[in-house]
């Protein structure tokens, strides 16, 4: 990047031309998050570490936000870069296997009081790759061309994806998963070779899914949670219980009860519940809308992306947030089986707070760059 | 040339890839859709659902008790209370280990009086609350409760229960009734009243985290029961039970009942049954038999008791007079064809001598004369065929036959007290409808139920109906004082001063659609005085061997009950010639009082006095009227006695044999000794002098006197057990 661009970078931003909405979503969403984790956890012992840290990673967060927003996403886009991300996240995943188990899983770096998660960092990293990857290959035409496009593509997400099912992460593992499909549908991927795919993904996670014993059970839980309330249907019945008894207006916040160690990680995984119990269905629904406004400003930075690049990226790093999130939504709800899958924004947690905030500062470039409608164009050629 | 290739391939695909995109999109909108229908579905729908099932989660409830509200008599001497008792129970979620556990049986087990692998078998499961011991006496709970504190045994604890008390034991058993181990009244005015006396207990509401821990409290606090004022007079109660069972005694019956009621506002003044039961005990080990409340729930065939309706019902529709003379058949009569047989073979008598004599003969021709609608009517409006409404549970209708399934015969057997039944109860009130002027009062045994802050509870209404005119019932009252002057009670019934109306009764049994030739039920039903009435009194034997009349079984035990109850109520003489020479001889002592005080000079007034009672011989000679007339006129003077009162008249119920003869008392000692009967001190308290010492003068009390006006202080005390010679102390003011 020129001189010149930066200091046009530094116009934009006085004229503000990234797309406020989005960058307000997204600051909304993680300050409710950290009220949230502070109400979530008054159950543990100590809940004001849980709400300084919180702060803290929001503030880092918000400075990656803005770091990333400054930075144009076609220098993101280089293969050293994305190479170099990808490579760091191999390590790191390696790396976590050296550290002890918590929660019976080598999910954490531990370094120093200072906590971080590999495979949130490895979400990331792979829509940064399959945008560039994909967009390279859309522009040498070979995006129909299996071996040249899917196939290395699957090679390098099916290496994350083993790494953090080792950790093991079920969770984030179909989480890359379904980033995989959507960026390859999204970048118009035909159709014949993703129907190839999905038996072969389909399997896999079945075959995951059935041999692993507890995850099967939970799978059987989500069927009938009332098959074990007191074992293995414990949680998702104190899940429901804590959304159910929230009814219209919710108990006030701070009200909840069910966060008092009745809910696993209330502050984490299901902090939907705790949101949900305290203010009720108003509340709630008002999150998962606010999730939808999300998903629409991305998704609109991305149609008005100058290039396939920043349009891959966008959708990419929108999708996989309000993925995620519905997806914990869901859980907390028992649409779907239990994992243990952070919500975005809101979810107490560094790794997960500072990647998806970095995630919309890159979105916000994109936005940035976008062509805007025929006002903006017009101030641009007539400068 | 490139870039425009470029630029439009890149706009081709575009499109294609926005149209991808858009169905991501779509893809996520349904997702979301799921999403906020499923939270309305939780939220909105099943909300109630999930609300009590956060509340099971989240809250635990502490019930804090509510002590059981006492029995008490009119008088509030306690029948039945309620102490606080220590139980011990265990919380096996915190007791979980099994070496704990062990602990714990090894501790407990020499406290709980378990043997150690039997308190081994309790202490299985994950149960959060079990009842190791309930009601433990203080010292042992003391002693679990150092021990689970030494010990460290966490989820043992002792909580407060109550446990009923019955400080008389089997005192009025059968309408006090009694609870079963949660305190539930299983029966009497216990099950009648559970709902009052129970209160409400409290809670403590506790909010709980997951593991138990409670972080906030609400208090609902405990209502203690209401208590229940009975309308009976637990010293005459006890006298009755005691009256009872030495006449069950001696006669070897198999049970007795008796009833003392108030034919003017329907006060239950004591109701026994034998055999009973103790109420402390565990009362399902009483056969049903004993436990029975029979004056009420136990119908009977009454026999000529019945007469009085019949004869009632003939006054009452103007058919005769006391005077008329009937005819009796001559032994027996002839109804269809049935013959009924008299004992006595009576011809040609007079209403009043007819129904004194107890003619069957008389009382059928009395009822065919009525007619059997009219009958019936009579018999309905007196109360028999339905339920009284007393304040107790079981209470039985009786059996009056509807009169279509009247035989042509059934009139002659009606009229003598066959083909129906009726309880004890229906006949009091009966009796004291005819007592009462004709004004039948509905029964009630319960003087009020207060809550502890003195509320009213309920009080009962006074239900009358007049169910016979007032000339009826003084023609009634005429013709059963007859029964007790000339007639079949006239050797049983001698109540010094007092005028008494009553009628014997001496039902067969009936055994397998049979009358009995060996089993009867002897009653005698009756009010005293007959020219004011008081009481009425209806005594019931069942089975007596040997003598089996009412007259000769039931009636001297009336006599005693009648005796008791007119000393405990100190109901005034009535009878006309006693009153006559009770004047005369006051007249005359007046005169001789007035030569003592010129002699004593200033005695002061409220100087002790001591009355002694009489000497085995004393004055006898003298008269028993005489002896009582003096008694009372010296005390109403509030005078020293010069000698001993009579009160060999008034024996001790202990030691009447009840069917002895009532002037033959056994001799009495002048000091206390063994065989001396015991008697329960009553509570004079409010008493005048009068009644005070008429009272210790028929239990042969030496009684000291403070003071005059109304008594207010005693010793012993109320309750406490006395013999005859001791000296009883009374302070009045």
């Amino acid at each position: 990047m020129t001189k010149s661009s930066r200091k046009n970078l530094l116009q934009t931003t006085e004229e503000l031309r990234w797309d406020l909405w989005l960058a307000a979503a997204a600051i909304g969403l993680t300050l409710f998050g950290v009220i949230m984790v502070y109400s979530a956890s008054a159950g543990t012992k100590n809940p004001n570490a849980f709400l300084y840290g919180q702060i803290r990673y929001a503030a880092m967060g918000l400075i990656a936000m803005l770091v990333l927003r400054r930075i144009d996403y076609h220098r993101l886009a280089q293969p050293s870069v994305v190479y170099g991300f990808l490579g760091a996240c191999v390590i790191l995943l390696l790396v976590v296997f050296l550290f002890p188990k918590v929660n019976n899983a080598h999910r954490w770096i531990l370094f120093k009081g200072f906590s971080a998660q590999p495979s949130e960092l490895a979400k990331i990293a792979l829509v940064i790759f399959l945008a560039w990857f994909l967009s390279e290959r859309e522009r040498d035409g070979d995006l129909e061309n299996f071996w040249a496009t899917i196939a290395p593509a699957s090679v390098v997400m099916g290496l994350l994806a083993v790494l953090i099912l080792k950790e093991p992460d079920l969770g984030t593992t179909l989480m890359l998963g379904v980033i995989f499909l959507t960026m390859l549908f999204a970048a118009g991927a035909p159709a014949r070779h993703l129907y190839k795919l999905s038996p072969i993904l389909a399997a896999v996670l079945v075959f995951l899914v059935v041999k692993v014993v507890w995850r099967w059970d939970r799978v059987l839980v989500f069927l009938d949670p009332e098959r074990d309330p007191r074992g293995k249907g414990y949680q998702i019945l104190q899940s429901l219980t804590a959304v159910g008894s929230g009814g219209m207006n919710g108990l006030g916040f701070g009200q909840g009860r069910q966060k008092l160690a009745f809910l696993p990680e209330p502050q984490s995984d299901f902090i939907f519940s705790v949101i949900s119990e305290e203010l009720g269905l108003a509340g709630a629904a008002t999150l998962v809308l606010v999730f939808g406004f999300f998903l629409w400003r991305g998704l609109r930075a991305g149609f008005r992306a100058p290039d396939r690049l920043g349009m891959l990226l966008a959708v990419g790093l929108t999708t996989s947030i309000v993925i995620q999130a519905f997806f914990n939504i869901s859980v907390a709800l028992n649409l779907v089986p239990a994992k243990g899958i952070t919500l975005p924004f809101i979810s107490a947690g560094g790794s997960s707070l500072i990647t998806a905030l970095a995630s919309v500062g890159i979105l916000l470039n994109v936005s940035e760059q976008g062509i805007e409608s025929g006002r903006s164009r017009e101030r641009e050629s007539g400068r | 040339m490139r870039t425009k290739q470029r630029r439009h391939q890149t706009i081709r695909q575009k499109t294609d890839v926005r149209r991808r995109v858009l169905w991501i999109v779509a893809f996520l909108c349904v997702w979301m859709l799921a999403i906020v229908g499923r939270l309305a579905w939780l939220q909105v729908a099943r909300h109630e659902h999930y609300t009590d099932r956060a509340a099971l989660n989240q809250q635990k409830e502490v019930k804090t008790i509510a002590s059981r509200g006492a029995i008490v008599d009119s008088q509030e001497r306690e029948l039945a209370v309620s102490a606080i008792a220590d139980s011990v129970y265990v919380d096996l979620k915190q007791l979980k280990e099994e070496a704990d556990r062990k602990r714990a049986a090894e501790t407990l087990s020499p406290l709980l009086g378990f043997n150690q692998s039997e308190l081994m078998k309790k202490l299985t499961g994950n149960s959060s609350f079990l009842w190791l011991k309930r009601k433990l006496d203080p010292t042992a709970s003391q002693a679990v409760n150092e021990a689970v504190a030494k010990n460290k045994l966490h989820g043992v604890a002792v909580q407060k229960e109550t446990q009923r008390f019955y400080p008389n034991n089997s005192l009025a058993a059968h309408l006090i009734g009694y609870v079963d181990a949660y305190d539930k009244g299983l029966a009497g005015v216990e099950q009648k009243y559970n709902d009052l006396l129970s209160g409400k207990p409290g809670e403590v509401q506790f909010d709980k985290d997951a593991s138990g821990r409670p972080y906030n409290r609400h208090e609902i606090p405990a209502m203690d029961g209401a208590q229940v004022v009975l309308t009976i007079d637990a010293v005459l109660q006890h006298k009755v039970e005691v009256l009872l069972d030495e006449a069950v005694r001696m006669t070897h019956a198999k049970g007795a009942g008796a009833i003392v009621y108030d034919p003017k506002t329907g006060a239950i003044l004591a109701l026994a049954n034998v055999p009973t039961f103790n109420p402390n005990e565990r009362p399902g080990s009483a056969d049903d038999n004993a436990r029975a409340n029979r004056a009420i729930s136990w119908p009977y065939e009454p026999g000529s008791i019945f007469k009085m309706v019949t004869y009632a019902a003939a006054f009452e529709e103007g058919l005769f007079k006391p005077d008329d003379m009937i005819n009796c058949g001559g032994g027996q009569i002839t109804i269809g064809k049935r013959v009924i047989r008299d004992t006595h073979a009576y011809g040609v008598l007079s209403v009043e001598d007819a129904f004194a004599k107890s003619s069957n003969g008389g009382a059928i021709r009395v009822a065919m004369k009525l007619g059997k609608e009219k009958f019936h009517d009579y018999i309905t409006r007196f109360g028999f065929g339905r339920k009284t409404g007393i304040e107790l549970p079981g209470e039985s209708r009786g059996i009056v036959n509807p009169l279509e399934d009247w035989r042509i015969d059934s009139i002659g057997s009606v009229a003598i007290g066959q083909e129906v039944s009726i309880t004890l109860l229906q006949a009091v009130a009966a009796v004291g409808a005819i007592a009462n002027r004709g004004v039948w009062v509905k029964p009630h045994v319960i003087k009020k139920v207060v809550t502890q802050d003195g509320r009213a509870l309920y009080e009962p209404k006074i239900e009358t109906r007049q169910v016979v005119s007032e000339q009826t019932a003084q023609m009634m009252t005429r013709l059963m004082e007859r029964v007790v002057t000339h007639g079949t009670a006239r050797h049983a019934i001698n109540l010094t001063g007092y005028t008494v109306a009553g009628k014997t009764g001496t039902p067969q049994k009936v055994e397998n659609g049979r009358m009995s030739h060996t089993k009867y039920m002897p009653s005698f039903a009756g009010f005293v005085p007959a020219t004011d009435p008081r009481l009425a009194i209806i005594v019931m034997i069942d089975e007596p061997q040997g003598r089996h009349q009412g007259g000769s079984v039931a009636a001297p035990v009336f006599n005693l009950i009648a005796e008791a109850a007119l000393g405990d109520y100190a109901v005034p003489p009535d009878d006309k010639s006693f009153r006559d020479a009770l004047a005369a001889l006051s007249k005359k002592y007046e005169s001789q009082a007035a030569d003592e005080e010129s002699q004593e000079g200033n005695s002061p007034a409220n100087a002790p006095i001591e009355i002694k009672p009489a000497a085995p011989s004393g004055n006898r000679s003298s008269g028993d009227q005489v002896e009582i007339t003096a008694r009372s006129d010296k005390k109403s003077n509030n005078k020293p006695a010069p000698s001993g009162a009579s009160v060999s008249e008034n024996l001790s119920p202990l030691t009447r044999n009840p069917k002895a003869a009532p002037s033959k008392p056994p001799p009495q000692n002048s000091s206390p000794n063994d065989s001396a009967p015991v008697f329960m001190m009553p509570d004079f308290s409010g008493r005048g002098v009068r009644a005070v010492t008429q009272a210790c003068a028929q239990m042969n009390l030496v009684i000291s006197l403070h003071g005059s006006g109304l008594a207010v202080r005693q010793f012993p005390p109320p309750g406490a057990k006395v013999r005859a010679g001791e000296t009883c102390k009374v302070e009045f003011q």
